[in-house]
């Protein structure tokens, strides 16, 4: 390959922090380069032309490489590449929570009424132990997916503007549950109140046994009424919560 | 005539969308066909569309597939899937909501003065 197709290749892959997408994306691109240099080349220009031509037509190396990285995020593909391996279980325990307990209490959550010790166990385990909680709220509101149920158990909100919702996903085949539900749930979930849209924090995100814990930060705790949409998961899909403020 | 890129900027979803709607397309093949169909009124940088593809095959509007051409070029294309029909559906909406407030803005003036 000619050294001036591929600096400019390697500017835009420099941009892309996510290893194990770069050969795939690079393929692709070197299609298109290919493609557009032959385009160039049949109207009787040389190659370095064309290649010049392709280039230019192509766009600005390092513009393009950030757009493609802000798609491959780092941090969604290692969960990708992790859960294809198994070793997604080695890293929630050793990240997010060095003990089981945190499980057990992610199970009894579903059903005992707040406050519980399970509330505790939880928000300890995500190093919210000292923080103040304002809401704890069995939510219990099913969604019927295409590969099956998602059921939105509880959601916890903190004085210090966090808000904490834990699912869990049912009757799924997929022992990490991972790819269909963690995946796209944290990267598509949106809190709205008044007209503001908050992502959800997939670093602070947690997946056991198909219970995901999904954390939003820096949130109004004034709001009495939560509304989150899901978009993207085969449908959309919309969680309201009513709470009662103190 | 060159169009200002803030004006494809905003409907570069519904366009790329409504194209692989059409047939299976890979990303070359997208870009020739924009400039064909709007008379070269759509010319962007050609690079900035697969940032756009491989957003639409996260979120699973797209599936992608790789296909030899009949002279041996390895090729990557795209497919629209169900979900991909549904936002489709949505950014036309959306598309047409916005063509018709524009409308009535510039309408607008007539009966005002009036």
């Amino acid at each position: 390959m000619s050294s001036i197709k591929e600096n400019y290749l390697k500017q835009i892959l420099n941009e892309i922090h996510f290893p194990f997408d770069r050969p795939l994306i690079r393929k692709e691109l070197v299609e298109h380069l290919d493609e557009s240099i032959e385009y160039y080349t049949g109207s009787t220009v040389s190659l370095e032309e064309a290649e010049s031509l392709a280039i230019h037509d192509f766009g600005e190396p390092k513009e393009i490489g950030k757009l493609l990285n802000k798609v491959h995020k780092p941090f969604l593909g290692w969960i990708w590449i992790l859960s294809k391996y198994g070793l997604v279980v080695i890293m929630i325990l050793t990240v997010i929570a060095s003990t089981p307990r945190f499980f057990e209490a992610l199970e009894q959550a579903q059903e005992s009424a707040p406050p519980t010790e399970a509330t505790e166990i939880i928000l300890q385990a995500l190093s919210y132990g000292t923080s103040e909680v304002v809401v704890d709220k069995i939510v219990d509101q099913r969604f019927e997916l295409k590969d099956g149920d998602l059921v939105f158990e509880r959601m916890i909100i903190l004085k210090e503007g966090v808000l904490i919702l834990m699912v869990q996903q049912v009757d799924h085949f997929d022992p990490f549950g991972i790819k269909k539900t963690i995946y796209p749930l944290q990267r598509q979930a949106c809190l709205q109140l008044g007209g503001v849209d908050y992502h959800f924090e997939a670093e602070q995100t947690s997946n056991y046994k198909g219970f995901i814990v999904l954390i939003a930060k820096d949130i109004p705790t004034v709001s009495n009424e939560y509304s989150i949409v899901f978009n993207g998961y085969s449908e959309n899909f919309k969680l309201e919560v009513v709470v009662d403020l103190p | 005539m060159y169009m200002d890129k803030n004006y494809i900027g905003g409907s570069s979803y519904l366009l790329v969308l409504s194209l692989i709607n059409r047939k299976d397309m890979y990303g070359y093949e997208i870009i020739k066909e924009l400039e064909l169909l709007s008379d070269d009124a759509f010319k962007f940088k050609e690079g900035t569309l697969y940032p756009i593809l491989h957003k639409f095959e996260n979120s699973g509007w797209i599936e992608s597939y790789s296909k030899f051409s009949d002279s041996g070029k390895e090729r990557k294309y795209y497919h629209i899937t169900k979900t991909g029909i549904q936002q489709l559906v949505q950014e036309q909406e959306q598309w047409d909501l916005f063509k018709d407030s524009v409308m009535k803005v510039l309408n607008g003036n007539r009966y005002v003065l009036d």
